[in-house]
């Protein structure tokens, strides 16, 4: 039987850049989403199934196994992973290719998206970390079920802005060098990266255990620029300047980016990590919807 | 093709505007920010790409816009070869066609001296042709060749025959001063040395009384023909009138010319009176030169007609033949009929007889209460005395209002009743131990003259009921301010309120002299001011009341009824007995030549010579046309800017369009 299209509110990105804080932009965000998504039982990022355990007094009877209590006559509860506070690591890639796009850039996007998952995260008390790095990690905040966690992140995620250049190895490296337990990291960035390097950089996290999504953040005037005379283009990240044709805007550039985007999508598939874009226009809660939806798809 | 203002050319150096726009205008390319170059592969254009010139047609178009542009400001012509263009001169040709150029052979010698005048004027000169009485009439509209101007002389002169056209003398009277005045502005908008022939009979008396009025500063020359033959004239005017309806009194009144070529002796005139082909009697005069004489037929027994009218005339035909005789209507002397009416209440005896003994007294109007019993207003009466009751704030009765409207005259008494006395008790009676109350004051600044009157035994007694509104004004009031005599204002005839009874209660006007003068005061004023005067002269404006139709001497008619409400002054100009029909009857309007033009006597020749001298031409070589000035009037000029700024709208709107579609690019710069 086809299920029902959850409605959506289709908050757009002008709609949040109105709201002000980070704090409310992510409860205005994950509230409504999961207000949509409430008969979904199975909803968080740690969904896989860990064990039963005795009913106790408290507990919430919809992950009472009734199947269970069928055949047995004792009431078992269903333990999911998530339950174990997993440990949830955003990393936000504030490098200063991250500032550009009018009147929303890719950067206020990407906040809002981590402030999101960040709050959805400590809804569902698991562990929150955060890293904001451009070249290098800028800011760490280890994985943490306190509760301020979920302050301290939404305080930096306010204070952030463009950076330098982009080194998203590096960040990888050192989280990985920081990481032990395992759990879901968020990669949150523009990724003008060697794939191959990312690679390299994903696998060890991978074998590790860890759960990956990679979430590409583009903007339509980087995506498809246009141009009716030939343009001086400033690289955001370096000195560069490269004056371009309006017809290689059109084809080549169109072209070799498209290339890079599907190289991404192919890296993230080859360590089992999800690859998801995510446009500075494109409504947050729709595109978060869409996400969480596959990854429930996918464990099912 | 020639410029007026070459200098304006330079203005041509901003063709290299649009050039460097279009050359330089995309070199520089776009500086913006962009996330990361590492997809980007640097591809300028080509250098020759970059600097040929882009969007040509465009530039073309801006070019053509900017060419256009500077040949409006330099005012470019072409030459065209224009006949008239060879003028060196323009001359004017005025003919005098005044009444007193019907006199003798005046007019056919100011043709013939016409015909001269053009034969002298030089080829490629060109003339105008004008006709002048009060007015001055161009013939043709534009200046023309000498041969063309003949042409337009002789079929004038044949329209004129046929009494038809400017070139036949009428029965206005000259004017040289508005002749000279006019050709003085035409000299200014030539553009050429203008030089005016003046063919007239010189008469002194069409002399402006400002002698300088005959200077036109502005003319090359001046040149007077005389036609004139000092001719002798009489001419004559009458007045017939009637005191009693059955025999008429006829005053005949001859003046002869001051001056003429045997004005070295007295002139004799039989003067014949006739009507209707039977001459009733015969005159003679003996004039002086300038002398005036009156004759008197009396007695004359009245032709039965409804309107009659006798003829007076010369018995021989004399130089101009159309002051020579006259039609006289005859006037009933104390024919001023009043009519008196009564609406709502009926007039007591008392004011009947007092009003009617007032106006017959010393035979100044007669009296028809024939209506008076009717209850209504007579449709053809045009002075009214009306009683009717006013008192206590009444509206005027609605066929009064009418009456006014079409232009009639009445005045209303008050006969309103009236339930108290305001000295003493009796309803109404004369109290004769009521001391009364004395005129306070008169409008003696009222075309009534009621300040002649003697108003100081004159006593009121009662109040009178009309109590006055915005609309009027109160002419005499008691010393109280109590209001007696009122006009109310009205566009088109007269009304006068009397506020009193006139039954000796009220007060004691009616027994008073002043009653008599002030109903005598009144009918006089009504005549006054009648919109439609009995006697014009010709050319004299004559401004028509509404509503009324103008019939000619012939019958014809000349203003329909529904033409006046809108129609200004008219002007009669051909002598005769006019009839002006209205709502109130029918008028015979007497329109008489203008004396002036029966003075034949001629300007003195000192003051001719005086007037010809201070418009002397100057010799031909005194003021020479320069060369280069001669060739360019030889063509005419044709002016192209017509042309160039239809083209240069045209460039501007295909310039906007071509940018607005091709580069999208608006222009408030988005």
């Amino acid at each position: 039987m086809a299920r029902a299209a959850t409605p959506v509110r289709l908050l757009r990105p002008e709609v949040l850049a109105r709201l002000g804080t980070l704090e409310l932009v992510a409860r205005t965000v994950v509230d409504g989403l999961t207000t949509g998504l409430h008969r979904s039982p199975h909803f968080g990022f740690s969904q896989e199934f860990a064990e039963y355990r005795a009913y106790a007094e408290g507990d919430d009877l919809r992950h009472v196994d009734w199947n269970v209590y069928a055949r047995t006559d004792r009431a078992y509860v269903k333990r999911f992973e998530g339950e174990t506070n997993t440990g949830v690591t955003l990393l936000l890639d504030a490098s200063a290719s991250m500032g550009f796009g009018e009147p929303i850039s890719k950067l206020d996007q990407a906040k809002w998206l981590v402030a999101s998952m960040a709050y959805m995260t400590r809804r569902q008390h698991d562990a929150l970390g955060l890293v904001v790095f451009d070249d290098g990690v800028r800011e760490m905040q280890q994985p943490s079920a306190r509760p301020d966690s979920l302050p301290r992140a939404i305080g930096l995620l306010e204070r952030t802005e463009p950076g330098a250049g982009t080194d998203i190895v590096a960040a990888l490296e050192s989280l990985r060098a920081t990481t032990t337990r395992r759990g879901l990291i968020v990669l949150v960035s523009d990724l003008y990266a060697d794939p191959d390097a990312l690679i390299e950089a994903l696998q060890p996290l991978a074998h590790a255990g860890q759960d990956i999504a990679v979430f590409h953040v583009t903007d339509p005037a980087e995506v498809a620029p246009e141009a009716r005379r030939v343009g001086a283009f400033d690289d955001l990240e370096s000195d560069a300047l490269v004056i371009v044709d309006p017809a290689f805007l059109k084809e080549g550039y169109r072209r070799r980016f498209d290339a890079h985007c599907e190289a991404l999508a192919g890296a993230c598939r080859r360590v089992g990590a999800d690859y998801r874009e995510l446009s500075s226009d494109e409504p947050l809660d729709a595109a978060l919807q869409g996400y969480l939806r596959f990854r429930e798809r996918r464990d099912r | 093709m020639n410029l007026v203002a070459p200098l304006y050319l330079a203005a041509l150096a901003a063709l290299a505007l649009p050039w460097l726009l279009h050359r330089f205008s995309d070199a520089r390319p776009e500086r913006r920010p962009f996330p990361s170059t590492r997809f980007l592969e640097p591809t300028p254009p080509p250098v020759s790409r970059r600097r040929k010139l882009r969007h040509r047609a465009l530039l073309a178009l801006r070019a053509l816009a900017v060419v256009a542009l500077a040949l409006l400001f330099a005012e470019p012509w072409i030459a065209r070869p224009d006949a008239l263009g060879n003028a060196r001169e323009r001359h004017v040709v005025a003919i005098d066609t005044s009444l007193s150029m019907r006199a003798g052979e005046r007019f056919e010698r100011a043709l013939e001296a016409a015909r001269e005048a053009l034969a002298a004027v030089p080829a490629g000169d060109t003339v105008q042709l004008a006709a002048f009485d009060r007015d001055v009439t161009l013939i043709g509209d534009e200046p023309v060749a000498p041969e063309v101007a003949r042409d337009a002389l002789e079929a004038g002169a044949r329209r004129g025959r046929q009494g038809d056209g400017p070139l036949v003398p009428g029965f206005a009277a000259a004017d040289y001063g508005r002749l000279m005045q006019r050709l003085d502005r035409l000299a200014d908008d030539a553009g050429l040395p203008l030089r005016a022939t003046l063919i007239s009979d010189a008469q002194r008396t069409s002399l402006p009384e400002r002698r300088n009025a005959l200077y036109a500063p502005r003319l090359a020359s001046l040149d007077i023909i005389d036609v004139g033959a000092g001719e002798a004239n009489v001419s004559l005017v009458a007045k017939a009138a009637s005191g009693d309806g059955a025999q008429a009194r006829i005053v005949a009144t001859l003046v002869a010319s001051a001056g003429g070529a045997d004005d070295a002796g007295a002139l004799a005139r039989e003067v014949v009176l006739s009507s209707d082909g039977r001459t009733l009697a015969r005159e003679s005069v003996r004039l002086e030169p300038g002398g005036r004489e009156r004759l008197v037929f009396d007695a004359i027994t009245l032709p039965e007609s409804v309107e009659p009218r006798f003829d007076v005339a010369l018995a021989t035909a004399d130089a101009l033949p159309d002051d020579d005789a006259v039609v006289v209507p005859v006037g009933l002397d104390g024919e001023r009929r009043v009519a008196l009416a009564a609406i709502g209440e009926r007039a007591t005896d008392a004011a009947r007889v007092f009003v009617t003994t007032a106006l017959e007294a010393d035979g100044s109007a007669s009296v028809d209460a024939s209506t008076l019993a009717t209850g209504q207003l007579p449709e053809d009466a045009w002075r009214l005395v009306v009683f009717a009751a006013l008192g206590d704030g009444a509206e005027l009765p609605a066929e009064l209002e009418r009456h006014v409207a079409r232009g009639g005259a009445a005045l209303v008494i008050d006969a309103g009743r009236r339930d108290g006395v305001l000295d003493g008790e009796g309803g109404g009676a004369l109290v004769a131990d009521a001391r009364g109350r004395p005129v306070g004051r008169v409008d003696e600044s009222h075309p009534l003259a009621l300040g002649e009157i003697d108003w100081s035994d004159v006593r009121f007694f009662a109040p009178g009921g009309i109590v006055p509104d915005e609309r009027d004004t109160v002419l005499v009031e008691t010393a109280d301010r109590r209001p007696v005599l009122i006009e109310r204002a009205s566009d088109s005839g007269l009304l006068l309120l009397l506020n009193e009874r006139l039954d000796g209660g009220d007060s004691n006007l009616p027994f008073q002299p002043a009653f008599v003068a002030l109903m005598r005061h009144v009918v006089d004023w009504f005549d006054a001011g009648r919109s439609v005067p009995e006697r014009l002269t010709v050319g004299d404006p004559l401004v028509l009341p509404a509503n009324v139709q103008v019939l000619a001497p012939d019958g014809s008619p000349l203003v329909a009824f529904a033409d006046t409400a809108s129609a200004g002054p008219i002007v009669l100009d051909t002598p005769g007995l006019y009839t002006v029909a209205g709502a109130l009857g029918e008028q015979t309007l007497t329109v008489a030549t203008d004396p002036r033009e029966s003075d034949l006597a001629p300007i003195d020749a000192d003051a001719l010579a005086g007037w010809r001298d201070r418009h002397a031409a100057e010799p031909p070589d005194a003021t020479p046309v320069s060369e280069g000035a001669s060739d360019a009037r030889r063509i005419r000029r044709l002016p192209l800017w017509p042309f160039v700024l239809p083209l240069l709208a045209a460039l501007l709107l295909a310039e906007t369009l071509y940018a607005n579609r091709r580069l999208d690019v608006r222009r408030d710069g988005t």
